[in-house]
């Protein structure tokens, strides 16, 4: 084993078997894994390669000029944003800028773009003129209809919206049976098929809330929460404290008085695990705290455990975790 | 000694807020912090994600940036990368996806980036052994390589700018990567001598 070969392996030019074979040589020997690290070290800091062309970056800048550092009228900052609808194609190339909308002039949408997030996921979608949302895990979001005037999806699972307001234009959230409709606007919507409810919690600006078969029509104001039960077709508007809606995008968990069902079904979605209780009394119980995402799922139950005086155990079955709280 | 990193980045100016000098910031190290980025998380859109973010973070910490040379910004920038690359990488490590090599090797990666000092120095060194390499290059050798690889200039254009035939410099392109090749053989592997265009 030379430096070359540790190169070769940093460097990616080793088959994919060879790879292995390389890299477990290194793994068993102290001093060559020293060796492999400092190479590695310099090679990161090494600006080797030029991956994009400078009319590229040039691109990316603008794109992201618009978005963070520009700071004008809402007005202007749409018309200026259509300027650059074509350059905003290239960016494209980035699946994580999601960029529709463009050339809203010219083309009509009549494919449907398709956005999932799976566990411990997250997304984001960034529309052209600004707006974004973002995609909590295991939820999908399916664009129906993007031209000029209307901008419609259909959402399972749940999305925070920050949607820049555009008089000229709707813009349309399908759920399983409530449609809302934003006035310009920061909101969160959760509405997942297992669950019991659709929850749509309005943070900044307008929205209308209607059920898809016209039962009712509501506008909410910022601080209103209005949960709608798919059960018996009630809802209720309640005021809530906006502080930590939507913060799961902040890789977070914020429990806000929030019961251990709900609580559960946050950590089965992130986390891929399964979670059941002893007792129903049990699921009714609440908890407050803040969780970051990345902590492994025995300590987020830890500290639970901790706080709200619960038990847990593990079983781990095939590929496939169960938990039960009692 | 002979800064090789051409563009000067005024300090003063991204802490008022400058957009000029923040765009300046934003193109001349974009690729290299992308550089670093997908050596250690591979998946292409998520290493760009970060490079974002980081000059997201730029921007809004202007204020806070110290020091005085175009270094200190540079430093910065792959601080503030590197802690997001290891945060990603934490994150990652815990899901349920990866094979046994993939988990070797993201625990590698994560010993190396918690290990990792950066500042002016360390970028200065890197810098020393490409200098050593270009001083010993007989002088037009040395220009042509310097205006292709900092400058970022297409042999077409070098060969306006020093009058010289494309002949002339796709020859002294060769020579100084001859030259390079074996001066930094130790120390970088050959790739990085080809990937340099």
């Amino acid at each position: 084993m030379n430096k070359s070969m540790i190169w070769e392996l940093i460097t990616h030019q080793l088959t994919p078997q060879r790879e292995k074979e390389v890299w477990e040589q290194i793994n068993s020997s102290p001093e060559l894994l020293a060796q492999y690290k400092h190479m590695k070290t310099i090679w990161s800091l090494s600006e080797s390669d030029k991956v994009f062309p400078n009319e590229t970056i040039s691109d990316k800048y603008k794109a992201f000029r618009t978005q963070h550092i520009k700071q004008r009228s809402k007005g202007i900052r749409i018309l200026s944003v259509l300027k650059y609808a074509a350059i905003l194609l290239i960016a494209f190339a980035s699946s994580y800028s999601l960029w529709m909308l463009n050339n809203m002039q010219e083309s009509s949408y009549s494919t449907i773009s398709h956005y999932e997030t799976g566990n411990g996921s997250i997304n984001t979608i960034e529309l052209s003129d600004g707006s974004q949302i973002w995609l909590n895990a295991n939820s999908s979001i399916d664009i129906q209809k993007a031209d000029n005037n209307c901008v419609e999806l259909k959402l399972d699972g749940e999305a925070l919206f920050d949607i820049v307001h555009n008089e000229q234009r709707q813009f349309i959230i399908n759920t399983q049976s409530l449609k809302i409709e934003d006035l310009g606007t920061k909101f969160n919507v959760r509405s997942f098929k297992d669950d019991n409810v659709i929850i749509a919690s309005l943070i900044e600006g307008e929205i209308q809330v209607s059920h898809i078969k016209k039962q009712f029509n509501e506008i909410l104001i910022p601080g209103q929460q209005i949960s709608y039960s798919k059960a018996d077709g009630q809802y209720t508007i309640s005021h809530i404290d906006t502080t930590y809606v939507g913060s799961w995008k902040e890789s977070k968990f914020e429990f806000v008085d929030k019961s251990l069902e709900d609580i559960a079904k946050d950590l089965e979605n992130w986390y891929g695990v399964s979670i059941t209780f002893k007792s129903k009394q049990l699921e009714k119980e609440r908890f407050t705290g803040v969780i970051q995402k990345s902590t492994s799922i025995e300590k987020v139950l830890d500290v639970i455990a901790y706080s709200a005086g619960i038990k847990y155990s593990i079983n781990q079955i095939n590929d496939h975790t169960e938990i039960m709280i009692q | 000694m002979k800064k090789l990193i051409q563009q000067h980045i005024d300090v003063k100016l991204i802490r008022s807020g400058d957009e000029g000098a923040f765009e300046k910031v934003y193109t001349a190290f974009f690729n290299s912090l992308y550089f670093f980025a997908i050596q250690y998380v591979d998946k292409k859109a998520e290493a760009e994600n970060l490079v974002q973010e980081t000059f997201l973070s730029l921007w809004l910490n202007k204020e806070s940036i110290s020091g005085q040379s175009s270094g200190s910004v540079k430093s910065w920038l792959y601080t503030t990368l590197k802690n997001k690359c290891l945060n990603y990488l934490e994150k990652e490590s815990n899901k349920h996806q990866y094979n046994n090599y993939q988990r070797q090797k993201q625990k590698v990666d994560i010993d190396i980036l918690e290990q990792m000092q950066i500042s002016d120095v360390t970028f200065t060194e890197i810098e020393k052994l490409l200098f050593e390499a270009l001083e010993q290059m007989p002088e037009q050798c040395r220009r042509v390589f310097e205006l292709s690889r900092f400058n970022g200039m297409k042999n077409k254009e070098i060969a306006t700018e020093l009058n010289i035939s494309l002949k002339a410099v796709e020859a002294n392109m060769t020579r100084a990567l001859k030259a390079l090749r074996i001066h930094l053989k130790d120390y970088l592997p050959l790739c990085f001598l080809l990937g340099l265009f």
